[in-house]
C-alpha cells in the first residue's frame, strides 16, 4: 500500500492530535510514498495564518504546515464547504492547498490505500 | 491478508482496545495475519505497565501481552506520543534520568516510521480512535 | 468500494457526505445510537455487540455483525475508513 492520506479534522491547539498528524505525514514523506493531506471540519483552522502557539506553550502549527513543502508533500486540500461555513478566506490560510468539494473528497478517499485521522 | 492495526485511545478513554483486541482475535481466527499493533495518539498509555485495572473488569494490558506471546505480534508505541507522557523504556528512562520504567512487557517503543512500514507492508490498514 | 467504520454521531456527520453509493459502513460503539441515517443509500451494518451493550435493539439478519464478519467486510473491501471525529 502506497496511497496514504492524512486528514487533519480538530482544531491546531485542542490537545497534541493535530501536531502528531502532521509529524507522521513528514515521516511518511520520507518513504517513497503518495502522501496526500486534507484539513476538514475544524481541521482548516490550522491552516490559519499568523498563529503563535507558543502564547499556549506549545510550538504554532502553521510552522510545522511549513514544513510540508521541504518534504515535496504536494497534495495538500483542505474542504470547500469547511472554510465557507467558518467564514475564512482563501487568503488567510497560511500555505497553498487546494480547496475540494464533498464529492471530490469522497473520490479522493475512494482512491487511497490507507487513511490516517480518527481522532478520538 | 496481512493487516496493520492502529489503537488510538487509552484502556479508559474509550473501548478502542477492547475492540481491537476483539478484532485481532477474529483477524487470526479466520487465518489472516496482523503485521503490527500501533499504539498512537493516547493510545500509548495502553502500555503503562504501573496500571491496576478493577479486579471486576476486562485488564487490557495482559489481553494484549497474552496475544503479543500466543501469536508472536508486534505490539509497537510510538515513542515520541509515548516519550511525552510519560511511558518509558529502560533505555529512556535512563537517558531521561527518570526515576521509573513503565513501559509494559511485550511492548515496544518505535519510531513512526515502523508504523509507516507496517502500512505498506500490509494489505488492509483499520484505525481504531474509540 | 470503501468500508467505513462510523464510531460515533459526529463521525457519521463527517462520513455521510464523503462516501458513495456503493460504499459499505459499519456503526460501533456510540455509532450504534445513530438513528436517523437519511443519506445512506443502504442500511448499515451494526456490530451487534455495541448495540446490546447501550441496550439498544439489535437489527435483523444479515445487519447485526460480529467481529469474525467485521474482517470479512474488511477484507471485500478497500479501504477501510474510520469516522470519529
Amino acid at each position: 500500500m502506497n496511497k496514504l492520506l492524512f486528514t487533519v479534522s480538530r482544531p491546531p491547539y485542542a490537545g497534541s492530535a493535530v501536531m502528531e498528524q502532521i509529524e507522521a505525514a513528514l515521516v511518511a514523506a520520507v518513504f517513497d510514498l503518495e502522501v496526500s493531506l486534507l484539513f476538514r471540519d475544524d481541521g482548516v483552522w490550522a491552516l490559519q495564518r499568523d498563529q503563535d502557539g507558543t502564547l499556549l506553550g506549545h510550538r504554532s502549527v502553521h510552522k510545522a504546515l511549513s514544513g510540508l513543502g521541504a518534504y515535496d508533500i504536494q497534495k495538500i486540500y483542505v474542504c470547500e464547504a469547511a472554510l465557507a461555513a467558518r467564514g475564512i478566506d482563501r487568503s488567510d490560510l497560511c500555505i497553498a492547498a487546494r480547496t475540494l468539494s464533498l464529492s471530490e473528497q469522497q473520490t479522493l478517499i475512494a482512491s487511497q490505500d490507507a487513511v490516517i485521522g480518527a481522532q478520538t | 491478508m496481512k493487516f496493520a492495526i492502529a489503537v488510538h485511545s487509552s484502556p479508559y478513554a474509550s473501548a478502542a482496545n477492547h475492540r481491537a483486541l476483539r478484532f485481532c482475535a477474529s483477524v487470526l481466527r479466520k487465518g489472516h495475519e496482523i503485521s503490527r499493533v500501533f499504539f498512537y495518539h493516547h493510545g500509548v498509555y495502553t502500555a503503562l505497565t504501573t496500571q491496576v485495572p478493577p479486579q471486576d473488569e476486562a485488564n487490557t494490558l495482559t489481553a494484549w501481552q497474552t496475544l503479543a506471546v500466543e501469536h508472536n505480534i508486534e505490539l509497537s508505541v510510538c515513542i515520541a506520543n509515548a516519550l511525552k507522557r510519560g511511558v518509558l523504556s529502560e533505555t529512556e528512562r535512563a537517558r531521561y534520568e527518570r526515576s521509573a520504567t513503565t513501559l509494559a512487557d511485550h511492548f515496544e517503543l518505535v519510531g513512526l516510521g515502523q508504523l509507516i512500514d507496517a502500512i505498506i507492508g500490509s494489505d488492509r490498514y483499520i484505525e481504531f480512535p474509540a | 468500494m470503501s468500508l467505513h467504520l462510523i464510531f460515533s454521531a459526529a463521525g457519521w456527520q463527517a462520513a455521510q457526505d464523503r462516501i458513495a453509493t456503493d460504499d459499505a459502513v459499519v456503526m460501533l460503539g456510540d455509532g450504534v445510537y445513530v438513528r436517523t441515517m437519511s443519506k445512506a443509500s443502504r442500511p448499515p451494518f451494526v456490530m451487534g455487540e455495541d448495540a446490546r451493550a447501550r441496550g439498544l435493539a439489535v437489527p435483523q439478519e444479515p445487519y447485526a455483525i460480529d467481529y469474525d464478519q467485521l474482517v470479512e467486510l474488511c477484507t471485500e473491501h478497500f479501504p477501510v475508513v474510520s469516522w470519529h471525529d
